[in-house]
């Protein structure tokens, strides 16, 4: 099954992407939900470079799906300014049992978390914003695969 | 030849999102970022090493591909390119 991908500024209907995951034959489904957390800061601001963010989150959901069995992925980040609380990141996943659920849906997080270019702006509750660092070392990227 | 320049994040905010550029034939990746940065104060220091070389942190693509930096500075641009310049990511 092909996953969804969806970079969009408005909330996920987390509810229908579970109902859309419970394909023939599923057994557990698994919901990640990445919020703004509160580190003294008023909101977020999220930006991407989508074209290439969307073909590594897809490439990213269907080698999770071949490598934990998966039944079905979807994959939803959130981009423009976001609240404290608001919804950043959903994941869902469904598989035949609860291991290759969550193992698989791990495994994706940190994949999207390290290598997706998308990139937050915290606005501190004080005043004064500031990037959130990313690691150079995770990118898929990397230079033995320079072009 | 007509080449697209994108920057995200802090670089986008030094530089600006999108420079469309008419270059000549045979220009180098790394010449181009480094006139483009030039452009503004300190926007050399914010990319390049003093011994001209792209600093660890600055990524750069060629369409969906990452360019090795000891290989910007040899990589001719063509026609159509659209090269994306960006700090590490952080998104999840």
């Amino acid at each position: 099954m092909e996953p969804y991908i969806g970079i969009q500024s408005g909330d996920v209907e987390i509810e229908a992407l579970v109902r859309a995951a419970k394909v023939p034959g599923t057994g557990a489904v698994v919901v990640f939900d990445g919020v703004v957390r509160d580190d003294g800061i008023d909101r977020m601001d999220l930006e991407t470079y989508e074209s290439v963010a969307r073909e590594l989150m897809a490439e990213i959901a269907r080698k999770g799906i071949a490598r934990f069995n998966l039944l079905s992925v979807a994959i939803v980040h959130r981009i423009g300014a976001l609240d404290v609380g608001e919804n950043i990141m959903i994941v869902v996943v469904s598989a035949g049992h609860r291991k290759e659920a969550f193992e698989g849906a791990v495994a994706m997080i940190d994949e999207l978390k390290a290598n997706v270019p998308i990139w937050k702006k915290e606005h501190l509750r004080g005043g004064g914003t500031v990037w959130v660092e990313g690691n150079a070392e995770a990118l898929p990227w990397g230079p033995g695969s320079s072009g | 030849m007509n080449v697209t320049i994108r920057l995200f994040a802090q670089f986008r905010e030094r530089f600006g999102p999108v420079h469309e550029l008419a270059l000549p034939e045979g220009e180098r990746l790394a010449e181009v970022l480094h006139e483009l940065a030039g452009q503004t104060p300190d926007g050399v220091a914010a990319l390049f090493a003093p011994n001209g070389r792209l600093l660890d942190y600055v990524i750069v693509m060629q369409g969906a591909a990452r360019i090795e930096h000891d290989h910007a500075a040899t990589l001719e641009l063509r026609d159509g390119d659209t090269i994306a310049v960006f700090p590490p990511v952080a998104g999840g």
